[in-house]
């Protein structure tokens, strides 16, 4: 019995030395996958209204780090194996999986198939998870981490591009070379769904509360809102609180608050299952709010499913085309297609998961202009001229090249029969644009990263 | 009035739940003498498969609930009792610990093996859809109501079957006195897996009222127990009524701070703190307990040799050097933590290994130590490593002063509480002024960087030579750790764990002593933050939590607490091992989580430790000089063959490990009489006394004392 105890420990030891020891094509955090060959019969290369996405092709050359002849080997960032959360953000992957098996599958991008290293950053890891990409990819693709600020430095220092599934920290929002297919930026907030909510509720603009998780990232987008609807809206905020982000034992507290100033309209920033919880405890205290506003996560079924009859008048501002209405969208039945194919078990029903998508498909675009010359810098630059993008009809039209936001918006509204669009009086087909919609924010608040600051210029992009 | 009479319906549903938890946690403890501080997981547990069935399954509500609470949690908490708790009798509680924490890491990894994490699964309260009665100015929900009923039911079932069955009156029989209980025939084991299946049905039955207020998550809710366990301690572990007296002061106190407490941003943290600072605040409120006296235990750690601990720490920083060497980058940021959370886990064998101490603090001072050297270490000042242990030992002593009156569970229970309010409340907190002298913005609400050590203008700014600094100051604390052992301090220290009634009789000064050993290995978890917080870069609190520090705890007694091998054996486990299995075979990931746990519960079996039957399967090479030099030739040797890229880094690994293994095998042939290195078999003292006296004996002797041979009795 002794004897056979330490010769399990010599063999753990034996496995950790061997995966130690197995150089650089694969190590603890990351997985590498690549697509299924290309195959003869390829289906449509193009994807909603971008023709040529993925196809055969004769592009060749190892031209930048991460691109040799026949592959282009990319990053994508996300944290589900956080021990705190595990899962979070896990569409990301799923996306990356999917997108690149679909592309493959097609003949690759001019020819090159893609190759797609899964980096784990679990909420602690980005750092090094950087120093990984830094080493191997040609860019990094349809990723995004929570404490995204950690590296930035790191990834402008060796000057890796991202094409960002999403960005959270304002030093990441505002940062060189990073292009976002649907634009978070720190200069700029669309106002369009609380003109619209202005409208429908006039009473109750003097009585409007804010609340939000105790993170900074959520508590500047709650201070942004609160500046937009005072300075350019005249709102009047009367109460303005911070919850726990880690989930208090009670929301009763909350809902208390809110009836006892008699708060008509709230600003929520957080997440769906939470909404859910406070939404329940203000049904318990036998309170209603005309609006609760609240952004796209909040796209989620869990929040009918865990609040059920007590989710009352609370609207989500999307600019994705809603999953109900597919049919009438073929680049949103294309893309639960390509699930449905590739990843049936995958988690296909994510607004991230749309935005991911769209960052993918943006980047295969610029790819494929540069042809076999294929350089971060060549790739870089055609992303900086996209002023109109829809992912392929995926959203409402955005501008990534000076990375600011549409500023068209659509509405969902909840309802008994579950997520619906509101009546917002749409003027390109769901949605509705102005450009009284975008507003430009004049706070005092962090900046992004900048080449400058790492002593690089974007001269040193080749 | 109207806010009032809210919040106290709240409190007073919320203190229901903590009843029936804490009265679940009392019955096993007072049956048993276990604490079980998984007794929060399995109600999570339970929760997990009410909802299975109720929501996922779509079974009545009734059969659900009869299936969970009647059939399935007694039967998990009688296997619990029979397979794990009863192989613990004569250890000691660090041991007794270490399996109810591994237990409740086990319980964690199990609920996210089989309920995959990250989706969502609703759980309405009972009756959802009915709108709340009124109550004068205020309402009350059914859940609320059907809450507070069934905890007084509780309270009525438990009076009744304590009273006025046999079974319950065996059971106070048991708690009063055990010996005399035997001696009237009752059958202890029978009472004991009676009262842990009736405790595991009141986790469970608490687990489904509460999972629906909160996010259905293996971790939140089995750490919400907390507060259940604060009412708990209310009844000193002993007494019901007085449990549920707590059980409403900790809910109405959480519900009235909820209610009460201004809008503020650095407040919203506390509200969740609570529970644990209450608990703090309990265990400080209970009269002071008496001194232990002598307890006999079956855990076994010699004394370090000089010899050995010099090689020990040659080794240690040479396999530093060889990793930092061989390795890839990427693979280095992954592997570099092995040493600075093993100094971490060093500084628990000082404090737990010889002093008795149990604390599950460690891994918050050095979260400690990572802020002081993020903050005060710009440019890679080496000086913030002296501010770093000297502000961590400070804090340290201060939690002595209190830690003086508590021992054993109770200890861990409050610097447990202590590392929850850093958790959940300092360690989040926006910047703030300390009297307006400076401002301190701990992490920054979210991560702050650290940078590099810089000594004397050599920048420790590549993951190699981060490694190597490590390995060698995990060597140093190695070495001063043995100096500790074999030194007075560490006399005093053993002779306080042994017997502290015994120590006070001699005139040992016990508040000294706990504040030095307490401020001392506080100080080395600090320096050893510190480093991970220059290797890591960026550093958040999620990095410095109580549940990664319970891994590092229960791994390191598993590895052996008395001994600094031990430490590197829990970091290599969980730094190296884990991570290697998972890259190695990626689709086990998912199952990795629970491997912590199952390495935790089988210490019962093994109490010493396995680097204790390590070192003494390997001790044949060391006793025999010729395979001793030999073996460090050949290692040597194939080291340089691999510097020279003769050979790659498999055979290299392969090699490296066979060498020993045969070394051990060709030392004990040669090795004419057999090697009975089975100090268990006969205790030390009785050798010569029961038996008669052979050379082996003085050798084994002269091991267990750490004298060279010969020395005494040549």
């Amino acid at each position: 019995m002794k004897r056979l105890r330490w010769v399990a420990a010599g063999l753990a030891l034996v496995l950790f030395a061997a995966a130690c020891s197995r150089g650089d094509d694969n190590s603890g955090g990351t997985s590498s996958t690549s697509g299924a060959e290309p195959s003869s019969e390829a289906s449509s290369s193009s994807f909603g209204s971008l023709d040529d996405v993925c196809q055969e092709g004769d592009a060749s050359g190892a031209t930048a780090t991460g691109v040799s002849d026949d592959s282009i080997r990319v990053g994508t960032l996300s944290d589900p194996g956080f021990a705190g959360r595990p899962g979070l953000n896990q569409e990301l992957f799923d996306v990356a999986e999917v997108f690149v098996a679909w592309c493959n599958d097609r003949g690759g991008i001019d020819g090159r198939t893609l190759q797609v290293d899964l980096l784990d950053a679990a909420l602690t890891e980005y750092k090094p998870r950087i120093a990984e990409a830094c080493a191997q990819d040609f860019f990094l693709v349809g990723g995004g981490a929570v404490f995204d600020n950690t590296g930035v430095e790191d990834r402008l220092t060796c000057l890796l591009p991202d094409v960002a599934g999403f960005v959270v920290t304002p030093e990441a929002r505002g940062a060189d070379l990073v292009v976002q297919p649907v634009p978070n930026s720190n200069k700029f907030l669309p106002i369009g769904d609380y003109r619209w909510l202005e409208e429908q509720f006039p009473d109750s603009t003097d009585s409007v509360g804010t609340l939000t998780g105790d993170l900074p990232t959520t508590v500047l987008v709650a201070n942004q809102a609160e500046e937009a609807v005072t300075n350019e809206l005249g709102w009047n905020i009367i109460y303005s609180d911070r919850y726990p982000a880690a989930g208090p034992t009670t929301w009763a507290p909350f809902a208390q608050s809110l009836k006892e100033k008699g708060v008509k309209g709230l600003i929520w920033t957080g997440e769906p299952e939470n909404l859910a919880k406070l939404e329940q405890a203000i049904a318990d205290v036998d309170y209603e709010l005309d609006w609760i506003r609240t952004d796209a996560n909040h796209y989620d079924q869990i929040l009918l499913d865990v609040g059920g009859p007590a989710i009352k008048n609370t609207y989500v501002r999307s600019v994705f085309w809603p999953f109900e209405d597919a049919a009438n969208n073929p680049s949103t039945e294309q893309y639960l297609d390509a699930f449905a194919e590739y990843k049936p078990d995958g988690k296909s029903q994510a607004q991230l998961g749309l935005q991911a998508w769209s960052a993918w498909l943006l980047f295969a675009q610029a790819v494929r202009e540069c042809g076999s010359d294929l350089t971060r810098s060549c790739v870089y630059d055609n992303l900086q001229t996209v002023d109109s993008w829809t992912g392929g009809g995926l959203h409402a039209t955005q501008d990534p090249g000076a990375n600011i936001p549409g500023d068209c918006f659509s509405l969902l509204v909840t309802t008994p029969n579950g997520f619906e669009l509101a009546d917002i009086d749409p003027d390109d087909d769901i949605y509705s644009c102005s450009p009284n919609n975008l507003y430009e924010l004049t706070g005092d608040y962090p900046q992004g990263v900048t080449l400058e600051d790492v002593g690089k210029t974007d001269k040193d992009l080749q | 009035m109207d806010k009032f009479l809210t919040f106290t319906i709240v409190g007073l549903a919320i203190s229901a739940i903590y009843a029936v938890i804490a009265s679940g946690l009392v019955l096993t403890y007072t049956t048993t003498g276990i604490f079980n501080f998984a007794h929060g997981a399995a109600g999570m547990l339970a929760a997990f498969a009410y909802w299975q069935l109720r929501f996922d399954w779509g079974w009545p509500t009734p059969v659900a609930l009869i299936i969970v609470l009647f059939v399935l949690a007694p039967l998990f908490g009688a296997l619990l009792e029979r397979v794990i708790m009863r192989g613990l009798g004569g250890t000691s509680e660090t041991t007794k610990l270490v399996v109810s924490i591994s237990l409740l890491l086990g319980l964690i990894g199990l609920a996210q093996i089989i309920w995959k994490p990250g989706v969502s699964r609703p759980y309405s309260t009972f009756f959802a859809g009915s709108p709340p009665l009124h109550l004068g100015p205020t309402t009350i929900t059914w859940h609320q109501i059907i809450t507070i009923g069934v905890a007084i039911g509780v309270a009525g079932g438990l009076r009744f079957l304590l009273y006025s069955t046999r079974i319950g009156i065996a059971m106070r029989a048991a708690v009063d006195d055990q010996p005399l209980t035997l001696l009237n025939g009752a059958r202890p084991h029978r009472v004991s897996m009676f009262a842990w299946s009736i405790g595991t049905s009141l986790a469970a039955l608490g687990g489904i009222l509460i999972a629906p207020l909160v996010p259905l998550d293996a971790a939140t809710l089995s750490l919400l127990i907390v507060s259940a366990y604060a009412a708990a301690i209310f009844g000193r572990l002993r007494s019901l009524p007085m449990v549920f007296v707590g059980a409403i002061v900790v809910g109405c106190t959480e519900a009235y701070l909820a209610g009460y407490l201004p809008q503020n941003q650095y407040l919203p943290g506390l509200r969740l703190a609570s529970p644990a600072i209450l608990l703090f605040l309990v265990l400080m409120a209970m009269p002071q307990q008496r001194l232990k006296s002598r307890t006999r235990s079956r855990e076994f750690f010699p004394m370090p040799s000089r010899a050995g601990a010099i090689g020990f720490a040659l080794a240690v920083a040479a396999f530093g050097i060889v990793l930092a060497t061989t390795l890839s980058r990427p693979d280095l940021l992954v592997y570099g933590k092995i040493f600075s959370i093993g100094i971490i886990a060093l500084s628990l064998v000082p404090l737990v290994g010889f002093a008795g101490q149990v604390s599950l603090a460690q891994l918050s001072f050095a979260g400690i130590g990572a802020i002081v050297m993020a903050h005060l270490g710009t440019n890679g000042n080496p000086l913030a490593l002296v501010y770093a242990a000297l502000i961590t030992g400070a804090i340290g002593a201060i939690i002595a002063l209190p830690a003086l009156r508590l021992s054993g569970i109770y200890l861990a229970l409050g610097t447990a509480a202590f590392a929850i309010a850093l958790d959940r409340w300092i360690f989040t907190m926006p910047k703030f002024s300390v009297f307006g002298w400076f401002d301190v913005d701990l992490f920054q609400q979210g991560s702050v960087s650290v940078d590099p050590l810089n000594l004397f203008g050599y920048r420790f700014d590549t993951a190699a030579r981060q490694m190597v600094l490590m390995s060698i100051t995990f060597a140093l604390g190695s070495l001063l750790v043995v100096a500790i052992r074999r030194g007075r301090l560490g006399r005093r220290l053993l002779a306080m764990k042994d017997s502290e009634a015994a120590c006070a009789t001699l005139g040992l000064n016990l508040l000294e002593t706990k504040v030095l050993v307490f401020s001392l290995s506080a100080a080395m978890a600090g320096v050893g933050g510190a480093l991970l917080g220059t290797q890591l870069s960026s550093i958040s609190p999620q990095n410095f939590d109580l549940v990664n520090g319970l891994s590092i705890f229960a791994l390191t007694v598993v590895g052996g607490i008395g001994a600094a091998g031990g430490a590197l054996f829990g970091s290599i486990s969980l730094n190296g091992v884990l991570p290697v299995l998972g890259a190695l075979i990626p689709s086990l990931t998912t199952y990795l989580v629970i491997l912590p746990g199952l390495a935790g519960i089988s210490l019962g079996r093994n109490p010493s430790g396995v680097v204790h039957e390590l070192r003494a399967a390997f001790l044949p090479i060391v006793e025999v000089r010729p395979a001793l030099v030999a073996t460090i030739g050949s290692l040597g040797a194939i080291y340089a063959l691999r510097m020279v890229d003769v050979i790659d880094n498999w055979p290299f690994v392969i090699l490296s490990v066979a060498v020993p293994i045969v070394a051990v095998v060709a030392a004990s042939f040669a090795q004419r009489e057999p090697t009975a290195l089975v100090p268990d078999e006969v205790p030390m003292e009785w050798r010569g006394l029961i038996e008669p006296w052979s050379p082996e004996d003085g050798r084994a002797l002269d091991r267990a004392l750490g004298i060279s041979e010969g020395q005494l009795h040549g």
